[in-house]
């Protein structure tokens, strides 16, 4: 039996999203017709990406905006009321969305930036902390190094570079072999799991 | 957050949005990016299974 194509690329959705008004794609989908949702994601699917992509250039962060914009946007597509367009109005999800990534992205920089300070500065004064202190600190180590030791090599590695070494996304791919994209997503994957680990490592220290 | 709350913020935030912005959002469709299609195929299911969930949960009163 010959595989289906999926059904967001045949011909009959390809015209009926050529053709169909906004609203009456929108009254579609209320009524819960696949045709009416697909012609929709057609429509505007290498909008959304392409817009996405222009402001955050890495593919993984990328998927995981699109990903948010369009289920914000059928979510409370009954929300749409046609005072403005469908355009501007799946803009400003997507905007914000973005925009919001890129908060997060930053605010997880720091917090990255800000542990790793306090490491160093508790590695230098661990001499004289109390001994509670050093417990602590010596339950967080243990989690890192846990958490280190589940991750490949190539994403330690390039972490290692990135943090310890101050190398560039382009020196880094060059070194691990991989592309600035795949860089990219393994140093954000790998700081948000060591973020985790140190509020876990703390946490549990009480 | 209710329904009610969540569209006054959709609609208030699109209507500031500038020619300039709506511009920018028009280039998405000419940025020449590959696209994993099997990202598009998996999400598009995965709207789809939300669409209909959500089509045909009764809503609370």
């Amino acid at each position: 039996m010959p595989r289906q194509a999926p059904f967001s690329s045949t011909s009959e959705v390809r015209k009926l999203a050529a053709q169909a008004s906004d609203r009456e794609l929108v009254e579609g989908i209320l009524r819960s017709s696949e045709r009416h949702f697909n012609a929709l994601y057609e429509r505007y699917f290498q909008r959304v990406y392409g817009f996405v992509y222009l402001r955050l250039r890495n593919r993984s962060d990328v998927e995981e905006v699109v990903q948010e914009v369009f289920t914000v946007a059928y979510r409370s597509v009954g929300a749409w009321k046609g005072t403005s367009s469908l355009s501007s109005w799946l803009y400003g999800i997507a905007k914000n969305t973005a925009n919001n990534h890129i908060r997060r992205s930053k605010a997880q920089d720091l917090r990255v930036e800000r542990a790793k300070n306090e490491l160093v500065r508790s590695h230098e004064s661990a001499s004289q902390c109390t001994p509670e202190d050093a417990l602590n600190l010596h339950r967080c180590e243990e989690v890192l190094r846990e958490r280190l030791l589940s991750v490949s090599a190539w994403h330690a590695e390039a972490f290692r570079l990135r943090h310890f070494e101050d190398l560039s996304i382009d020196e880094i791919a060059e070194r691990v072999s991989r592309s600035n994209d795949a860089v990219r997503s393994s140093l954000y994957r790998t700081k948000k799991m060591l973020v985790e680990a140190i509020d876990s490592g703390l946490l549990a220290a009480g | 957050m209710n329904g009610d709350e969540k569209t006054g913020r959709t609609e208030n935030t699109t209507m500031e949005a500038s020619m300039e912005e709506l511009r920018e959002f028009l280039e998405g469709d000419l940025v020449g990016v590959r696209v994993d299609p099997e990202f598009k195929e998996r999400l598009r299911r995965k709207l789809w299974e939300l669409v209909r969930a959500r089509n045909t949960t009764p809503a609370k009163s």
